[in-house]
């Protein structure tokens, strides 16, 4: 029998790994069926393709599990700027919870309305509760609108009634420049912070890290994490509210540092 | 993954003998990292000078930090047995207290309670791999019984089948290459052939059905060089379907060739078991229960055992 190629033979040894993580990240960004079945089948092309480009380059300084990890994350990243553009379920979804991410993944970015997406999920067997309950899971989500391009039906465009008023337009706008000006505020205040000082707030706030995961990826105590956290964000607090920050703007940082 | 984020200009590209000669002035962002240099960073690897430059690149790209998320988050729901603990030893040793005693010795209860349930799982006789049910079917007269094909004209097809079915088929087709194998028989590597072409018809198959279709070109099989396939096919379809589509095939030559030791063989009724376990992902089949019936019988109808075998095969398995 001819000798087995050694990516391939990494590849074969290692595809629970691949798998498992391909489908951690599935779920983790709201896919689930055909959808997950599709993304995991498309990882596996990728790290085939070229031969084996991606595993031929593992030079085994880390651990395999860590690499394929690492490799299958940055692919994951390419498949949902390919497929969704810059679409990613919110924040406060993943903090809620994986129904939270496929509800709104559903309704936000494949335009279901909410009746159908509780049907979808329901038969899917991912979740027995009711449209009233899902709908009050939702109201915890911030509203948007879906990235992509979507279809209206025949009904002439006259005929429709205007969602936004133009005051909601110069709220909207008055609330964008907000958020232009807190977002400078807060670089400019960040800027004073070490490099890892500010890698442990975005990833905090940004991202959405718990502080678990924040320590357990810097390799860092829990406990003393939390102190740290509360000590930067009183920082943030008093040098934000100096550059005029209200409190308004300020409440959403405040809220998960505590242990 | 585009092709500059595996490596290109980053100092972790280079070889590892390299890394600490030099300094780079290529600011590192998702684009331009390397794949395994962001692994030695999760795993706490780097040196100072390498782990700061790291830190540098997540604080400035919004996109690396997306993937280093990912990567936290992926490593802490599965463990890829691979990442060291956060802390070390000798720390960890030292802030132990009452407490943690425990929840240590709550979570070594939970360990022994969960490892016995595991273990008398396993001992409910999980379904054999195909090449353990083959080796307990009599031989004496395999040569007159070569089994009809349970898909007729569309088995090894480029018919659409669903993955789900894929799993039998592909139980049941290795079952027949290794009968054929076990009987010297100058045909399996047309056998192996066609195992080799249901695998590939999967997402990234053509890996999995390598090793059969490698078998495919040799002039005889012997049964050491089908293990090897046989294990790598269980990581491309269901390993549970697979080896029930094997022990539904196997059922039938067993009953074409009147073995009832097979049919009354433990591997019988673990196949009974996995095949009730398996029900709830399929159609309804009225032939799961038929078939349970005639097995527990006191004496075998042959012909009704043949006959609802293939007909669960057929109904799963397309």
């Amino acid at each position: 029998m001819a000798e087995q190629n050694p990516a391939e033979s990494l590849f074969l040894r290692h595809l629970s790994i691949i798998d498992g993580v391909a489908g951690s990240l599935a779920r983790r960004h709201g896919l689930s069926g055909d959808e997950a079945a599709d993304f995991k089948a498309w990882i596996r092309l990728k790290l085939i393709e070229d031969d084996y480009a991606v595993l031929r380059k593992f030079r085994g300084e880390s651990a395999i599990g860590t690499y394929l990890t690492v490799v299958i994350a940055m692919l994951a990243r390419d498949y949902r700027a390919q497929h969704w553009g810059r679409w990613r379920p919110s924040a406060a979804a993943r903090r809620s919870g994986e129904l939270a991410v496929r509800l709104e993944t559903l309704v936000h970015r494949k335009g279901h309305r909410l009746s159908e997406a509780g049907e979808i999920l329901r038969t899917a067997g991912e979740t027995t509760l009711s449209d009233r309950e899902l709908a009050g899971i939702f109201a915890q989500l911030p509203s948007r609108l879906p990235i992509r391009p979507v279809a209206v039906g025949a009904e002439p465009l006259n005929a429709v009634e205007a969602s936004d008023g133009a005051d909601t337009l110069v709220a909207e706008r008055i609330r964008d420049e907000e958020q232009r000006l807190v977002q400078e505020a807060l670089e400019q205040s960040l800027s004073d912070f070490t490099p890892e000082d500010r890698l442990i707030v975005r990833l905090c706030y940004w991202e959405d890290m718990s502080v678990a995961d924040i320590a357990r990826g810097l390799r860092l105590e829990q406990k003393p994490l939390y102190r740290r956290l509360n000590r930067m964000l009183a920082t943030l607090r008093t040098r934000l509210t100096q550059a005029g920050v209200t409190e308004e703007h300020l409440a959403g940082l405040l809220d998960k540092a505590a242990p | 993954m585009t092709d500059d984020t595996r490596g290109g200009e980053s100092r972790g590209a280079r070889p590892s003998n390299e890394k600490n000669n030099t300094t780079s002035s290529v600011p590192v962002t998702a684009r331009t990292i390397d794949p395994e240099r962001l692994a030695l960073f999760v795993e706490g690897r780097l040196d100072a000078a390498e782990r700061d430059e790291v830190l540098a690149a997540l604080d400035q790209s919004p996109e690396l930090r997306e993937i280093y998320a990912d990567v936290i988050a992926a490593t802490g729901e599965l463990d890829t047995g691979t990442t060291p603990a956060v802390r070390d030893v000798s720390r960890a040793t030292r802030t132990v207290t009452r407490t943690s005693f425990a929840w240590m010795a709550l979570a070594a209860g939970l360990v022994i309670a969960a490892t016995t349930l595991v273990w008398r799982a396993q001992r409910r006789a999980p379904l054999a791999q195909p090449s353990v049910l083959v080796a307990q079917l009599a031989m004496a007269n395999a040569a007159q019984t070569t089994p009809p094909d349970a898909w007729g004209l569309t088995r090894g097809g480029t018919t659409a089948v669903a993955l789900q079915g894929r799993g039998l088929r592909v139980g049941a087709a290795i079952a027949d290459l290794e009968l054929l194998t076990a009987a010297g028989d100058s045909t399996a590597p047309q056998a192996a052939q066609r195992v080799a072409t249901l695998l590939q018809e999967l997402p990234a198959g053509f890996v999995g059905g390598a090793p059969y279709a490698r078998l495919a070109n040799q002039g005889r099989l012997t049964m050491e060089q089908l293990q090897p396939a046989a294990d790598s096919a269980e990581l491309f379809v269901d390993s549970r379907e697979l080896r029930v589509g094997a022990w539904l095939e196997l059922v039938r030559v067993a009953a074409l060739r009147g073995d009832s030791a097979f049919l009354a063989s433990p591997a019988t009724r673990s196949g009974l078991t996995e095949i009730d376990r398996l029900a709830p992902r399929f159609a309804h089949s009225d032939a799961v229960a038929r078939l349970a019936q005639s097995l527990r019988a006191d004496s075998f109808d042959l012909r009704a055992i043949e006959s609802d075998a293939l007909k669960l095969l057929r109904d799963w398995g397309t």
